[in-house]
C-alpha cells in the first residue's frame, strides 16, 4: 500500500528570497486526514500547492500514488492534477457562470458528459446546504457562500486527494459544521485530505495534526 | 484519466461568452467597428477606382488609332475585331468638310466609316446594328442641327442624297464627332485610319499588336486619349490604399483585445487549470470563446457596411466584394489565430500566481 501522496525531502523558496519549505517529508494517506497547521506566512499555502502540483518545489520529490512527479513539467501533470480537489483560500470560481457549472467544472475536465454531472453536482451542493442556489451566477453569492460552492466543487469530484486551504475561514460556525460534515462524509478508504487551518475544531476532527514552522514540519496525532 | 469533450469545450466557451456580456459585448462591437469601417472603406475606395475605370473606358481610354498616308487595307483592319482582346475595329477615312444642302452656310466633317465605328464611336447600347451600309451616321449635336432622325434624307453637296442610318451621340467619347457626317461603306480598298478599342484587361502590347497588322514605313500607332490626360493609377492605387496596412493594424487592434481580455482573467486560466485542463483544452475554450464574438461583430459589421453602401449607392460589383471581403477576412483571421495563443502563455505561469491574481 502506497500513500496517495508523498513529499520527500522539498525545498521551496520564491525567487531569490528565504526559504519557504524546509526539508518537508511527508506522507498523505487515504482516510487518514491531516491538519496542516502554523502562524500565518509559515508556509502551509506554500505546502499546499507544492503537494497539488499547483508549483513546482525547488528541490525535492512530490510522488502522487507512488508515481514520482518529474522536475519538468509534462502533459502528464494535467492528468495528476485532476485527480486532486481544491478548496482554495481565495475562493476562486468562475463569477460569471452559475454556482452549478462552477461544480461541475473538475468532472468536465475529467471527460464526464454535462449529463452525467447532473448528479453528483445535486447531491454536492445538497451537502453544502446550496441546492437551491444551483442555477444563480456565482458572481451574487456572498463570500461564504463561495467557500461552500468551493467545497461542493471539491466533493463532486471524488477525489484521491482533497487540498482544502481555510476552508472554514470565511463561514459562521453552524455552516462550517456543515461543510465539515460535508468533507468528512467524502473521505473513505479511497480518499485523502489535507487542510490548512487556524481552526483547533477543524484540528481535533483529523487523525494526524501537521506543524509549520519556519518552513519546517513536524508530524504528530491528533 | 480523460480530458473534456471537445463537445463540453465548445459549450464552456458559449457560457463564458453568454456569463461575460460585458467582455463579448467589447469583442464583438469593436469587431463591428473596426471590420465595418475597413470593410466600407474598401467598398468606397474600390467603388472610386472602379467607377474612374469605367468613365476611362467609356470615354475611349483603350481606344487606339493607327494611320497611315499611303492608306492601310481596311478588310484587315475590320477584321482585327476577331482577335483576342480587342473590343471592336473599323477602317475609318476622314473626308473634308462638306456643306449640306438644308442647312446652307453651315459646313460639317464628312467621312467613311466601315459597319464597326458605331461600336467605337459611342458606349451606348441603344443603337442596333441594322443594314447601315450606303447610309450614313449623323452626329448627335449635327442631327439636332439639320432636324434629322434616322431614315431622314440628307443632302450633301457634290453628292446624291443618302438617308441616315443612325444618329449616334459620341459626346464620352470625343465631343467634336459629334458634328460628323459619315458614309457607311463595305471594307473594301484602302483607309486611312483603323481604330481598335482593346479591352481593359489588355495592358500591353497594344501598339505592338496593330503594327504587327499593318506594315509600312509611314504607319504611326496613338491612343485617342493623351496618356498624361489621365493621371490616375487604378492598378497602383488599389495595391496602394491604406486598407493594404490597415487590416493588420486592425487585426492586432483586435488580438490586443483579446489579450486583455485573457489578462484579466487569469486566475480564470489557472481554475481550469487547477482542474486538470490541458493547453490545447485551453486554447479550444479561448479561442471558442473569442471567435463567437468577433465573427458575429464583424459579419454585423460587414453586412452593415454593405447595407449602407447598397442604399446610398446600389449594388457593389463583384470585385468590391471581393476586395472588401478579402480585408474584413484578414482582419478577423489574424485576430483569431493571434488571441487564443494568449491562453498558452498563461498556461505555461505557475498555476498558484494566477489562483492569487484576484
Amino acid at each position: 500500500m502506497v500513500p496517495v501522496l508523498r513529499l520527500e525531502g522539498v525545498y521551496h523558496r520564491y525567487g531569490d528570497g528565504p526559504k519557504v519549505l524546509v526539508d518537508v517529508n511527508l506522507d498523505v494517506w487515504a482516510g487518514r486526514p491531516i491538519a496542516l497547521m502554523g502562524p500565518s506566512g509559515s508556509g502551509k499555502t506554500t505546502l499546499l500547492q507544492v503537494a497539488g502540483l499547483l508549483t513546482r518545489p525547488s528541490l525535492g520529490t512530490v510522488i502522487v500514488e507512488g508515481d514520482p512527479v518529474p522536475r519538468k513539467g509534462s502533459r502528464r501533470d494535467e492528468l495528476r492534477r485532476g485527480r486532486f480537489s481544491w478548496v482554495f483560500q481565495t475562493v476562486n470560481v468562475l463569477g460569471h457562470r452559475t454556482v452549478a457549472d462552477n461544480v461541475a467544472l473538475p468532472l468536465l475536465a475529467r471527460g464526464a458528459s454535462r449529463l452525467a454531472t447532473r448528479q453528483p453536482v445535486g447531491e454536492a451542493l445538497a451537502a453544502v446546504g446550496l441546492a437551491n442556489r444551483a442555477n444563480e451566477r456565482a458572481v451574487n453569492l456572498s463570500g461564504g457562500e463561495l467557500q461552500r460552492v468551493c467545497i461542493a466543487r471539491a466533493i463532486a469530484a471524488q477525489p484521491r486527494c482533497i487540498l482544502a486551504d481555510e476552508p472554514t475561514g470565511q463561514l459562521d460556525r453552524s455552516t462550517s459544521t456543515q461543510v465539515l460534515d460535508a468533507l468528512w462524509a467524502v473521505l473513505d478508504s479511497h480518499t485523502a485530505l489535507v487542510v490548512a487551518t487556524h481552526d483547533p475544531i477543524v484540528a481535533a476532527r483529523c487523525d494526524d495534526i501537521a506543524t509549520i514552522s519556519d518552513g519546517r514540519i513536524t508530524v504528530s496525532g491528533a | 484519466m480523460k480530458n473534456w469533450r471537445i463537445r463540453d469545450l465548445f459549450r464552456e466557451s458559449v457560457g463564458n461568452d453568454a456569463g461575460s456580456r460585458g467582455r463579448t459585448l467589447i469583442l464583438g462591437g469593436s469587431a463591428l467597428l473596426v471590420v465595418g469601417a475597413l470593410f466600407l472603406s474598401d467598398l468606397l475606395v474600390t467603388g472610386g477606382i472602379l467607377d474612374f475605370q469605367r468613365r476611362y473606358v467609356e470615354s475611349g481610354g483603350n481606344l487606339y488609332i493607327a494611320s497611315s498616308k499611303s492608306g492601310l487595307d481596311a478588310a484587315r483592319c475590320a477584321a482585327l475585331v476577331s482577335l483576342p482582346g480587342v473590343k471592336g475595329s473599323a477602317a475609318v477615312s476622314p473626308g473634308p468638310r462638306a456643306r449640306v444642302l438644308s442647312e446652307p452656310g453651315t459646313l460639317y466633317w464628312t467621312g467613311i466609316v466601315t459597319m464597326g465605328a458605331i461600336r467605337l464611336l459611342t458606349t451606348a447600347s441603344t443603337i442596333q446594328a441594322v443594314d447601315l451600309q450606303g447610309r450614313v451616321l449623323v452626329g448627335a449635336d449635327a442631327a439636332q442641327e439639320l432636324g434629322v432622325v434616322p431614315g431622314s434624307w440628307l443632302g450633301i453637296e457634290g453628292t446624291k442624297p443618302k438617308q441616315v442610318g443612325a444618329v449616334v451621340d459620341s459626346e464620352d467619347r470625343d465631343p467634336a464627332l459629334n458634328r460628323w457626317i459619315a458614309a457607311v461603306a463595305a471594307p473594301i480598298g484602302l483607309a486611312r485610319e483603323c481604330w481598335v478599342e482593346f479591352d481593359a484587361g489588355v495592358k500591353t502590347g497594344r501598339q505592338e499588336t496593330m503594327f504587327a497588322m499593318f506594315t509600312g514605313p509611314d504607319v504611326v500607332v496613338q491612343p485617342v486619349k493623351r496618356l498624361d490626360e489621365f493621371s490616375r493609377d487604378p492598378v497602383g492605387e488599389l495595391a496602394g490604399r491604406p486598407q493594404t496596412i490597415a487590416w493588420l493594424y486592425a487585426g492586432l487592434l483586435l488580438a490586443l483585445l483579446g489579450w486583455l481580455s485573457s489578462w484579466f482573467r487569469r486566475s480564470d486560466v489557472g481554475l481550469y487549470r487547477a482542474v486538470g485542463t490541458g493547453s490545447p483544452a485551453l486554447l479550444v475554450i479561448a479561442a471558442g470563446e473569442f471567435v463567437i464574438p468577433v465573427v458575429v461583430g464583424a459579419l454585423g459589421g460587414a453586412l452593415w457596411a454593405l447595407a449602407w453602401w447598397m442604399a446610398e449607392h446600389g449594388n457593389p460589383t463583384s470585385d468590391q466584394l471581393y476586395v472588401a471581403s478579402r480585408t474584413a477576412a484578414s482582419i478577423v483571421l489574424l485576430a483569431v489565430t493571434c488571441t487564443p495563443l494568449s491562453w498558452i502563455v498563461l498556461g505555461r505561469e505557475s498555476i498558484a500566481a494566477q489562483l492569487k491574481d484576484r
